[in-house]
């Protein structure tokens, strides 16, 4: 009498779950299916952390920005211009170092390898104490960075990767949906024309007072950069063909303010980088961009203009120029 | 291996149920496979923990053995001993060391001790058995079924804390016997209410809780926030408790054993005697039979029955965790007893509403003791619930688990009358209805790691 329970009981349960895993697999929002039915070329607009392993993985491009939001504005289309190749714009915004590193890591892993890697650096790389692994309020799936594919397959039976899947079903059969880039190119900053200098200078005020603070809680006696050696970890893994480009991001730097990154920690950064055959080049100096608050909306995010001018400097300094008007320093 | 996670409910469970089956008619066969199962369940958190259940169901067996082939009762006594030993080095050596130093003014290093996950329920269970076989009151049994009624891995971590009498029966019983099915069909029940109870309920609550008390370590709160995590604390520890057994005694039935029940509408209760009868009902008559009544309970007048009930309370305290927050929170509970049965033998009873009212009041400031890590955020909670903090407002919003859990909590039917009373029946919209909730229960606990459960710290 209780089967009459117990089978409608069993088949809800299996179709419950089967239904919703076979979605996710033809749907494939992370890349990670062995039998996606739809273009990787949709990306769906979500956290970055959860989309950035699947263009690495797509095979479409051989040169990447890896970073935070601070190199989040820099379209790929720029860096084509400049130095050739297929550019996708990984960044993830909020991202701590070790998560950076673990997209680099797989970027680097990539067959074939890469042509070209960008990494963009903002100051929380000299920070004094070690920062946390993972960002405290976004989860980072260290799995999607793994190269297991049956330990992927573990993470797909879950809400998200079901709405996820959904969201994507519905941008790919209806074009006006809202969708990523392929590139993975979102500026997420207001629109420039929004811009006004009144609005930004209480924000890049309280932003420098808040990180001078935080640099005031530590220790400036020794030159100890924990989180430094990460990135020597990283690099060891680099292919030698790749070419590699280290960028310390143009930050908001007033006069008055305590160096937040300095030169000793630069210098450790810029050591690693050509240890491993790659350049750095020092865009957080004071300079005409740097100490001139109409240029930011916030202490780490520049605006557009910079954004746009920035390729062509990177360029110079890979080739061995340096900068005529002090914007940048190649740290040989 | 959390009961509500994915690698638990889609890969552990169907194949010890389906290994359990196969072998259901030879009986070593089956005890073989479900010790079996036990271990590797045991291990899954810490492999590390697994020599110590193994060597302490081995004590005990050889205590019993010795006991069996000598009639010396010292044998028995010895292996309580041991096993209290043991208890005690895992998980009070850095209690009594920190507060030896805080009494002596010494700076004395703490070890860091491994706990193993679930040590306090295994030993009790040892612990009873030898104390029954001392009073004659059990059998010898050998090796397999001693490690096996203890470790079963559906009550092993967090209880219910079972006794040999009512599960060495049950294990010689075939699962096979009449009424296979319907056991089976009310194991699903107990285990799919208890799984959403705990990943729907419990845990968005235990969010709320969590950033309210670390709120109040930093600093006195508001009366709005103090309550709001008090209340979500107190509704979380019940609904965490209450799932994890009820996952247990579905997981018991499956293997065609009935375990105690644990909870009776605990915030359902009008005194305190009443609550602690409704409350963890297996440590309840655990340390009545044990501990209160071995001390002389209430038949030695009023003075015999205060300091049995003070110990009795205070050691409850203290199995629960090794601070003096929980020492002094089983002690509130025994006074509270005590205030409790003087009430009720010399003055007219409350009316029921009043009665609820106060005996909840009570309840909630003691979990309040029992959550907060240390006497000063206790302090900090208290004091904001008093009014006395900063101000009045509610900082966080209330979830809707909060009212959801609170008619579960106090005016809903419990699992035991859903599954047990008649509601549930042999129809087929019934087990679409659980199928559908466990598939959402398992899609949710897919996208992160499941949160453990409270008890498993004890």
């Amino acid at each position: 009498m209780w089967q009459k329970f117990l089978w409608p009981f069993a088949l809800t349960l299996a179709a419950g779950l089967a239904i919703p895993f076979f979605l996710v697999l033809l749907a494939d929002p992370y890349g990670v299916s062995p039998i996606r039915a739809i273009s990787s070329e949709i990306v769906v607009p979500t956290q970055r952390r959860f989309i950035v392993a699947d263009i690495i993985r797509s095979r479409r491009y051989d040169s990447f920005i890896v970073g935070t939001s601070t190199v989040n504005s820099i379209n790929p289309g720029w860096l084509e211009a400049e130095f050739g190749g297929k550019f996708a714009n990984v960044a993830v915004h909020g991202s701590t170092p070790y998560e950076q590193m673990r997209v680099l890591d797989l970027v680097l892993r990539q067959k074939p390898m890469p042509r070209m890697v960008i990494l963009g650096l903002d100051d929380v790389w000299c920070s004094r104490v070690e920062p946390a692994r993972y960002h405290p309020q976004a989860q980072f799936p260290d799995w999607l960075f793994e190269d297991w594919n049956l330990g992927h397959f573990s993470h797909l039976l879950n809400w998200r990767a079901l709405e996820l899947a959904r969201r994507k079903l519905e941008i790919s059969w209806s074009s006006s949906k809202k969708r990523l880039a392929p590139n993975g190119f979102n500026d997420d900053l207001p629109p420039d024309a929004t811009w006004s200098l009144e609005k930004a200078v209480p924000r890049l005020t309280a932003d420098v007072q808040r990180a001078m603070a935080s640099v005031a809680m530590t220790s400036t006696a020794t030159a100890h950069f924990p989180t430094v050696s990460l990135l020597d970890k990283s690099l060891g893994k680099r292919p030698t063909a790749t070419r590699l480009l280290v960028v310390l991001m143009p930050t908001y730097l007033p006069q008055d303010a305590v160096v937040i990154a300095p030169d000793a920690c630069k210098a450790m950064i810029a050591d690693i980088v050509r240890e491993h055959g790659g350049t750095t080049l020092d865009f957080m100096r004071p300079s005409a961009w740097t100490t001139d608050a109409s240029n930011f909306w916030d202490r780490l995010h520049f605006r557009q203009a910079i954004a746009e001018m920035l390729p062509s400097r990177m360029r110079a300094g890979l080739e061995h120029r340096q900068s005529q008007d002090g914007l940048y320093q190649r740290l040989d | 291996m959390l009961f509500h996670s994915q690698v638990f409910i889609l890969g552990f469970l169907p194949l010890v149920l389906a290994a359990y089956y196969l072998a259901a008619r030879h009986a070593q066969a089956r005890e073989w496979v479900l010790l079996l199962a036990s271990l590797v369940f045991y291990a899954w958190w810490d492999v590390r923990f697994l020599p110590l259940l193994l060597g302490q169901c081995t004590l005990t067996w050889l205590a019993s053995e010795c006991h069996r082939r000598t009639g010396y009762r010292g044998w028995l006594w010895a292996g309580v001993i041991l096993n209290m030993l043991s208890l005690a080095f895992f998980k009070y050596t850095a209690f009594l060391i920190s507060t030896v130093a805080a009494l002596a003014g010494l700076e004395l290093a703490t070890p860091h001790i491994l706990l193993p996950i679930g040590i306090s329920f295994f030993t009790f269970q040892l612990a009873c058995y030898l104390v029954d076989l001392a009073r004659g009151d059990a059998h010898h049994h050998p090796w397999r079924r001693i490690s096996l009624f203890v470790s079963l891995f559906p009550h092993l971590v967090a209880g219910p804390i079972v006794r040999h009498s009512e599960i060495m029966p049950q294990l010689d019983a075939s699962p096979l016997r009449d009424g296979v099915a319907e056991r089976f069909a009310k194991g699903v029940a107990f285990f799919v209410v208890g799984c959403a109870k705990k990943v729907f309920l419990a845990d968005p609550l235990g969010s709320s809780a969590d950033q309210m008390f670390a709120a109040a370590q930093a600093g006195v709160p508001s009366l709005g926030d103090a309550w709001h995590g008090a209340l979500a604390f107190s509704l979380q520890l019940f609904l965490d408790f209450s799932a994890y057994t009820e996952m247990a005694i579905g997981l018991g039935l499956m293997l065609g054993v009935r375990f105690p029940d644990n909870f009776n509408a605990p915030y359902r209760a009008t005194d305190l005697r009443d609550f602690w009868r409704r409350w963890h009902m297996t440590l309840s008559r655990l340390i009545r039979d044990y501990l209160y009544i071995p001390l002389g309970g209430s038949r030695q007048g009023w003075g015999g029955y205060v300091t049995a009930t003070l110990i009795t309370m205070g050691l409850c305290g203290l199995w629960h965790g090794a601070g003096w927050t929980f020492v002094a929170w089983g002690l509130m509970h025994g006074v509270g007893l005590i205030v409790c049965r003087a009430w009720q033998s010399s003055m007219p009873p409350m009316p029921s509403g009043l009665a609820w009212i106060v005996t909840m009041l009570f309840v909630i400031v003691g979990w309040v003791l029992f959550r907060a890590p240390d006497f000063t955020t206790a302090a900090q909670m208290l004091t904001a619930m008093v009014g006395l903090g900063d101000g009045f407002a509610l900082t966080q919003a209330i979830k809707p688990e909060l009212a959801i859990a609170t008619a579960v909590a106090v005016l809903g039917p419990t699992t035991k009358a859903a599954v047990e009373g008649g509601w549930l029946q042999p129809a087929a919209y019934q087990g679409i209805a659980l199928g559908a909730i466990l598939a959402a229960t398992v899609l949710a606990v897919g996208q992160g790691h499941p949160q453990t459960f409270i008890y498993f710290q004890f």
